[in-house]
């Protein structure tokens, strides 16, 4: 007894947590800034980038976590709600007369923040009518994960099919203002919507932790993720926790398609699909089926993608988010948060 | 009056039949052991109760009511709660969060039934924020009860709730199931260590190959020379 105690002092007091591995990654960051190793502005950059990166991957990771499988679909999210929200903005409210654009110092406008909330409720119900349709079925029939992501895989590719036969294949212009950026020292200049993205990244990050932590449905959620026959036989009703998870899952995958929409100022019916990779990399690098750890995982991609471009070509940026992948899976494969059990 | 009545029910994993036409039944607050060898179909029978697996034949009554066909979180609802083997907390989960999540179907604030089924888990009472899985096996043990506990329960299964237990932690498992019984809890117990178990029983059943082959009340099968010999390790 006495040992077990030892034992779990001795944990404890080594055990890390979120706050630690990020102030310990902002402590290394800022040091390199400093000795003029690499830009700080890329490093903002990185950021907001790590911030759209974030919000998808929390639920990535929250449908792993209860449904124990990769949902490929999950870039096509993103794409969709990009979309919606580009109709939206450019046909009902250019109709009635809404400005899209300039809304204070940002490049979009106040329309947008009403579309947000709209788009969010659209995708959530379209994820859990996939559910319904789809991917309950074969969970039913007793299918295992990997026919299930491949079959997830098949809904990536008909949702981009169906964005490509309604806006068409070309580039989309995002409506957008240009505004000044933000001077900071450091030769550090900041676009005022990173700052809008990362403001909705922390509120929504912040509201999925109250929601886990303090709700009786976060709660159910997590033992979900836990234990599901357990959660069964608890008496959790584990099918209105799959709803749940769907909800936010594609709610979150929403707003960062919205993000990702006006941070690169325009829309590709394959941006959500060739999102996938770092979004897996955030996942995996954090530990599959954690928030938290997606969160972290989601700002070192995002990071060392943008601070990357400082000495090779952008264009390979997506290697990097492959590199990490590659190298936490042959070092830790649980993940920085997870467990081995 | 039984309050679960198994009747000839036969069940498995998915075209394997384990359990062959087993029956057996559990009075109001009555504790019930199921003794018998590995792979005798015990935790199936368990698991079949509870509606983890089906039934293809029979029927499984709970206060009048045939409970094979229902979901199992409908079961647990109707009064049974069910602790299985292994696995049987949220190791993510705190100790006070495990125990709310037994009462998920229970609206309102359980915190006044936390504190009530802490009574009968001293050690657990100061760790409430520790969570489950820094817990140690005997400590998990009492959680797993603890929990099943949550929702007042007429019915409690427990699957060889010693298994991997410290001698001393077994004694205290046991004190803590004939504490629990003595409240007017019924259990039905699948035990490895079946001498301590038929001990504090009422009446049991010996299970092998899928069957029923004895019943009977506790201090008898102890004394069954046959049952010593095939069942608790030879020993007269």
């Amino acid at each position: 007894m006495k040992q077990t105690e030892n034992t779990k002092s001795f944990w404890n007091l080594i055990k890390l947590t979120p706050v630690h591995y990020v102030l310990l990654v902002a402590l290394v960051i800022i040091i390199l800034s400093l000795l003029s190793v690499i830009k700080l502005e890329l490093v903002i950059n990185g950021l907001v980038m790590g911030s759209i990166i974030a919000m998808a991957s929390m639920g990535l990771t929250l449908v792993y976590g209860n449904l124990k499988f990769a949902h490929m679909a999950h870039g096509d999210f993103m794409t969709l709600s990009a979309y919606i929200v580009l109709f939206i903005l450019t046909v009902p409210f250019h109709y009635i007369g809404m400005r899209s654009t300039g809304l204070g110092p940002f490049t979009f406008g106040y329309p947008l923040l009403i579309a947000i909330p709209f788009v969010v409720l659209v995708t959530a119900s379209i994820a859990i009518g996939l559910d319904r349709i789809i991917y309950r079925r074969l969970r039913n029939r007793g299918s295992n994960s990997v026919i299930l992501a491949m079959c997830s895989l098949g809904v990536a590719i008909a949702g981009r099919g169906i964005v490509q036969t309604i806006w068409g294949g070309d580039i989309e212009q995002f409506p957008r203002l240009s505004k000044l950026y933000y001077q900071l020292p450091m030769d550090v200049r900041i676009p005022p919507d990173a700052i809008f993205i990362a403001g909705v990244v922390l509120i929504s990050t912040f509201s999925l932790h109250l929601f886990l932590t303090r709700t009786k449905m976060g709660k159910a959620m997590r033992a979900t993720a836990d234990n599901t026959e357990l959660a069964k036989v608890t008496g959790i009703n584990t099918e209105l926790v799959i709803r749940w998870t769907w909800a936010l899952s594609g709610g979150f995958a929403a707003i960062a398609g919205v993000l990702l929409a006006v941070f690169q100022a325009q829309l590709l019916p394959s941006m959500g699909w060739s999102f996938l990779i770092p979004l897996f990399a955030a996942v995996i690098l954090g530990g599959i089926g954690n928030p938290y750890g997606a969160v972290i995982g989601a700002m070192i991609v995002g990071i060392s993608g943008e601070v990357s471009t400082q000495w090779i070509n952008p264009t390979y940026k997506p290697v990097i988010a492959f590199a990490i992948l590659i190298i936490m899976l042959l070092l830790r494969p649980q993940g920085i948060l997870g467990t081995r059990d | 009056m039984n309050l679960l009545n198994v009747k000839n029910t036969s069940s498995g994993y998915g075209d394997t039949e384990i359990l062959h036409g087993v029956s057996l039944n559990v009075g109001e607050g009555e504790l019930v052991t199921v003794i018998g060898p590995n792979g005798s179909g015990k935790s199936t029978l368990m698991k079949t109760v509870v509606g983890i697996l089906r039934s293809t034949t029979g029927q499984i009554i709970f206060r009048d009511k045939d409970i094979s066909v229902i979901p199992t979180e409908i079961i647990v609802r109707n009064g049974i709660s069910y602790v299985p083997q292994a696995n049987n907390v949220f190791p993510s989960l705190s100790i006070t969060e495990n125990l709310e999540m037994g009462a998920f179907i229970k609206s309102g604030n359980p915190s006044k039934r936390i504190s009530e089924v802490l009574e009968l888990f001293p050690d657990l009472v100061d760790r409430g924020k520790d969570k489950a899985k820094y817990l140690s096996g005997g400590q998990r043990q009492m959680l797993a009860l603890a929990r099943a506990l949550m929702l007042d329960p007429s019915l409690l299964l427990l699957d060889e709730p010693t298994a991997g237990l410290a001698p001393m932690m077994i004694n205290a498992v046991f004190e803590k199931i004939q504490l629990i019984n003595s409240s007017g809890v019924a259990i039905l117990l699948i035990e490895q260590n079946a001498r301590e178990a038929l001990k504090i029983s009422n009446r049991a059943y010996v299970l092998a190959a899928g069957q029923n082959q004895l019943e009977g009340n506790g201090e008898d099968l102890l004394n069954d020379p046959e049952v010593a010999r095939l069942y608790l390790g030879g020993q007269e």
